[in-house]
């Protein structure tokens, strides 16, 4: 089973500082004030740049342990600036409009915000573990 | 990819740890996965020399060493057959540790002390090369001394840097060169060239002998550029320990020398090489062509291979001797009698290589390199020091006649740079002059640094950089990500707000909750069999599911028709770990296909895709609220309390009143099932599980279930209630008990009551169900309380005497009942 989450967001104006303050935004009320992010830049094939989200480990609070391979770092989701060809396919003209887009599995960031290492555990479906929610 | 540190050095002066270094990478988007430091824990192994070899005077399997380490003559037993005076090898100290973390110390072996131990490359985690049994042979060279700390000779503090590389860096990182050019454009480093070899053969005429071929590139669409470097006089044999433990570390492994060059430089450089065996290529041209329809070839791996017209192949004058990029023929392949070689360097086209590797199953490093897109420019600088570095530690001739065949002139790409727009993308004020010079430190050059518009020329090595929006990609890499300014959205984040659907399927949600069931979310696939279990009747749409073409597994054979199946094996799940009383939903679409069974699957598909609804199903297995002292006739969950449910669910998303009729489905308990109903609308069925299907999930019975259709209930609900004033007038409540055959259903016996009582029978409530003695068997007593109500007036006795004795005769005449009061 894949579950995924997306969102898109064209206008005109649209910034890598209007993504990169609604990623944050997200990560602040999906797991606490207190997170801290970072981006990297990645690659997708429709979004350019593009970046993926990492928040602080929400298992150590970022020293470093088993769920975060000692990095402190956890990888949440992938996004980027709307490539000007997907905008184009959209019959705007990149010139003039631009947009962001992110996208994530709502499983993992269960996971995460849960600090549950198994994702089999959330489709087990085993009342034992269904009824602590 | 796996790089190593020490080889990166080389090119770039790093002054971070490998794992500083790594964190860096990673955060200028290329991943490092891990960094491995395999000879981590050696210490205490140094160069020694063999200096006499005496037998062992109990045996015969053993020999005594002396071993000049540099401090003094030490004893050493040894069962290694290669040991032999004047050799140099790897010796292990009193004290020393090895990379498997083991502890050398003073031994016995028959009776003769051993002081150390002379060691093979397997115990230094290093590769064994072909053919070499026992002690790790190193080769004699200048400099050489007894006591040289292996770890500086051989590089053992080196660590490898694992990189996961995402396409766009694909790539110009797939080589350590390229890696030191992100390195160097990171930490604003130069560049330099490599420390262990020369760069450019020394070159001399040609011999005469083998004679040289014509390079002939007769498919210029698939390759854009062919060098040719041609060389002869050189001994093939195992290369140098230090060039195997590179090679090793990178993942490679060893062979002969002129192999492993050509690996070595692939993996330094990032452009694939092929050795061909030059005195068994025919003339009188060489170079790559289409293949045509039937050819065939053998390849290194023994393989005959068909070729399929149009794949590119590098061939002689007889036939095809490797297809391009991916592996070369066995009948020309480097062998220890090669004595000369047509070294190849050449620009593949990706599509075409990873097409034919895929065909064949043959991908590689080389292919995948190809397939990635290699440095169009770069052919001759690879095939330069692949020629430079098999004269030097092969020996030879490198002849001064070069091939280099490019159909098209080889020209680097030019780009229109808009500074101000790529800030803009940004989100960031910069001025050209920083754009440019950003872009400048991964070697994009700009005609006119300081002009807004102007045009910049991308370097061969970065054929992913292919349009303005990509130098957008280098700009904010360089810049950094993380440091570009956070800018709210226009408007702010706001508050999360449903639509009226989503607030109605959330209160339906809660709604079950509330009835004392859990929430399940199960696969959207199941085992068709499932549905056989069912016992569905070959004409009910359910038994023609949706199925998957290609499943990954059998549990994923059709997209499910109904939800009931999913439940039960929730339910069969929680009795296996011994939890066996539960109650689970579970809101999730169901499938079906179009009636003429030709649903269409995607986009672009003209057909109409398959229906899909959303369904609300639960399934109980046990009492719908945990047992407790203060219930003492706590019972399972049956036919009623499946009712209970969905009439809940129905009145409190104001959808109106169920009706209720008798339900024929095969997998439910015959006359304990019922279908509901909403107006004209089926809204699904109600029931408790048939026996025959509970055991085929190893369930006991009962259990009670239901399924309706959300979609349809949801139309029908109403955000909120119709309200009208409580009754002014009092209200008149009359019992009623009467003994029915056991077919009759309650809502029959309701609507029968209400269309004899009209308007002024204002509610019906069952309130007794009961069968046994005096009631006849097949029978059964059912008792209510109906109340009588005027809205507009108080009703008289003879009234209500009047309606409800019309409402006793309905009982009476239409369904045979025998009133019992």
């Amino acid at each position: 089973m894949f579950h995924q989450v997306e969102g898109l967001f064209v206008d005109r104006g649209v910034h890598f500082g209007h993504l990169k303050w609604t990623l944050e935004e997200f990560a602040r009320r999906m797991f606490g004030r207190e997170v801290r992010t970072r981006l990297r830049p990645s690659y997708f094939p429709f979004t350019e740049p593009s970046c993926e989200l990492d928040v602080s480990c929400t298992i150590c609070g970022g020293s470093g342990c088993r769920t975060c391979k000692g990095t402190g770092w956890l990888e949440v989701l992938g996004a980027g600036m709307v490539h000007p060809e997907v905008i184009r396919n959209g019959a705007y003209d990149p010139a003039e409009v631009s947009g962001f887009a992110f996208g994530m599995g709502p499983d993992r960031i269960a996971m995460l915000k849960y600090g549950v290492d198994d994702l089999r555990l959330f489709f087990q479906n085993d009342l034992r573990f269904l009824e602590q929610f | 990819m796996r790089v190593s540190y020490r080889w990166l050095s080389e090119f770039v002066p790093v002054a971070l740890s490998p794992e500083e270094l790594a964190e860096r990478l990673t955060l200028a988007g290329l991943e490092v996965e891990s960094v491995e430091r395999p000879w981590r824990l050696v210490r205490d192994v140094v160069l020694a020399r063999v200096l006499e070899v005496a037998p062992h005077p109990e045996t015969a399997r053993l020999r005594i060493l002396a071993v000049d380490d540099g401090a003094g003559r030490k004893p050493v037993v040894t069962a290694a057959p290669n040991a032999r005076a004047g050799m140099w090898t790897a010796y292990a100290r009193v004290g020393a540790r090895l990379p498997d973390g083991r502890t050398i110390g003073v031994a016995r072996f028959e009776g003769q002390e051993s002081h150390g131990m002379c060691l093979s490359a397997a115990e230094l985690a290093l590769p064994e090369s072909p053919g070499e049994a026992g002690l790790l042979e190193v080769e004699a060279e200048p400099g050489l001394r007894p006591g040289l700390p292996l770890e500086d000779f051989l590089e053992l503090d080196d660590a490898v840097i694992v990189l996961s590389l995402t396409a766009n860096y694909a790539a110009h990182c797939q080589s350590v060169l390229g890696v030191a050019r992100e390195v160097g454009a990171l930490l604003s480093l130069p560049v330099g060239r490599p420390a262990r070899g020369p760069l450019a053969p020394e070159e001399a005429p040609w011999p005469g002998e083998p004679p040289l071929p014509e390079v002939v590139v007769a498919d210029p669409e698939g390759c854009r550029r062919y060098v040719a470097r041609f060389l002869t006089g050189f001994e093939v044999r195992p290369s140098p320990l230090w060039m195997r433990r590179r090679l090793h570390a990178a993942g490679v492994r060893p062979h002969s020398n002129v192999v492993d060059v050509t690996n070595y430089v692939m993996l330094e450089l990032g452009q694939p090489l092929h050795a061909f065996d030059l005195a068994r290529l025919r003339g009188p041209s060489v170079g790559p062509r289409a293949a045509r329809a039937g050819e065939r070839i053998t390849t290194l791996d023994g393989a005959t291979r068909s070729l399929q017209a149009g794949e590119l192949v590098i061939a002689d004058g007889r036939g095809p001797v490797g297809i391009a990029g991916v592996m070369g023929g066995e009948e020309t392949e480097v062998r220890g009698d090669t004595r000369s070689v047509l070294l190849e360097s050449a620009w593949f086209h990706p599509r075409r290589v990873g097409g034919a590797a895929r065909r064949l199953g043959l991908l590689s490093e080389a292919s995948s390199r190809f397939e990635k897109g290699v440095d169009v420019g770069g052919c001759r600088q690879a095939a330069d020091r692949a020629a430079a570095l098999i004269q030097w530690i092969a020996g030879g001739v490198v002849a001064d006649l070069v091939a280099d065949v490019a159909p098209e002139p080889v020209r680097p790409r030019r780009l229109p740079l808009d500074a101000r727009a790529v800030g803009r993308h940004l989100g960031l004020s910069l001025t050209p002059r920083e754009v440019t010079s950003l872009l400048a430190r991964v070697g994009i050059a700009a005609d006119d640094p300081e002009a807004p518009c102007t045009t910049v020329t991308v370097p061969t090595y970065r054929p992913d950089v292919q349009e303005p929006v990509d130098l957008v990609e280098e700009v904010g890499r360089m810049y950094g990500l993380n440091r570009i300014p956070s800018a709210p959205l226009p408007g702010g984040a706001g508050e999360p707000s449903k639509g009226a659907r989503e607030r109605m399927l959330s209160e339906a949600v809660e709604i079950a909750r509330a009835a004392g069931l859990d929430e399940v979310v199960t696969f959207s696939f199941h085992p068709a069999e499932w549905l056989v279990r069912l016992g569905l009747r070959e004409d009910d749409p359910r038994a023609r599911p949706l199925r998957v073409k290609n499943p990954l597994s059998e549990a994923q054979e059709v997209m499910r028709p109904v939800l009931l199946p999913s439940l039960l094996e929730v339910l069969a799940h929680n009795r296996r770990v011994r939890r066996p009383e539960a109650g689970v939903f579970e809101l999730a679409r169901v499938y079906r296909d179009r009636p003429d069974g030709g649903a269409g699957v995607s986009g672009d598909d003209d057909r109409e895709p398959a229906e899909e609804r959303l369904h609300l199903a639960f399934a109980v297995h046990g009492p719908l609220a945990p047992s407790h002292f203060s219930r003492k006739d706590v019972r399972p969950a049956g036919f009623l309390e499946a009712k209970g449910v969905v009439e809940t669910v129905a009145r409190r998303l104001r959808a109106g009143e169920i009706r209720w009729t008798r339900a024929e489905e095969p997998f439910l308990h015959p006359g304990r099932a019922a279908r509901a109903w909403l107006g004209e609308e089926a809204l699904g069925w109600v029931g408790e599980v048939h026996p025959r299907v509970l055991a085929a999930w190893d369930l006991a019975e009962p259990v009670a279930a239901g399924e309706v259709d959300l979609d349809r209930l949801v139309t029908l609900a109403r955000e909120l209630p119709e309200l009208s004033p409580p009754p002014r007038h009092p209200s008149v409540a009359r019992d009623l008990a009467a003994i029915f055959p056991q077919e009759v259903t309650h809502a029959e016996v309701e609507k029968a009551m209400r269309r004899a009582g009209g308007e002024l029978l204002a509610r019906v409530e069952l309130f007794d169900v009961y069968t046994g003695e005096p009631v006849p068997p097949g029978c059964r007593s059912l008792a209510y309380r109906l109340v009588y109500q005027d809205p507009r007036r108080t009703l008289t006795d003879e009234e209500v005497e009047a309606v409800h004795a019309r409402v006793r005769a309905a009982v009476r005449d239409e369904l045979g009942g025998v009133l019992r009061s």
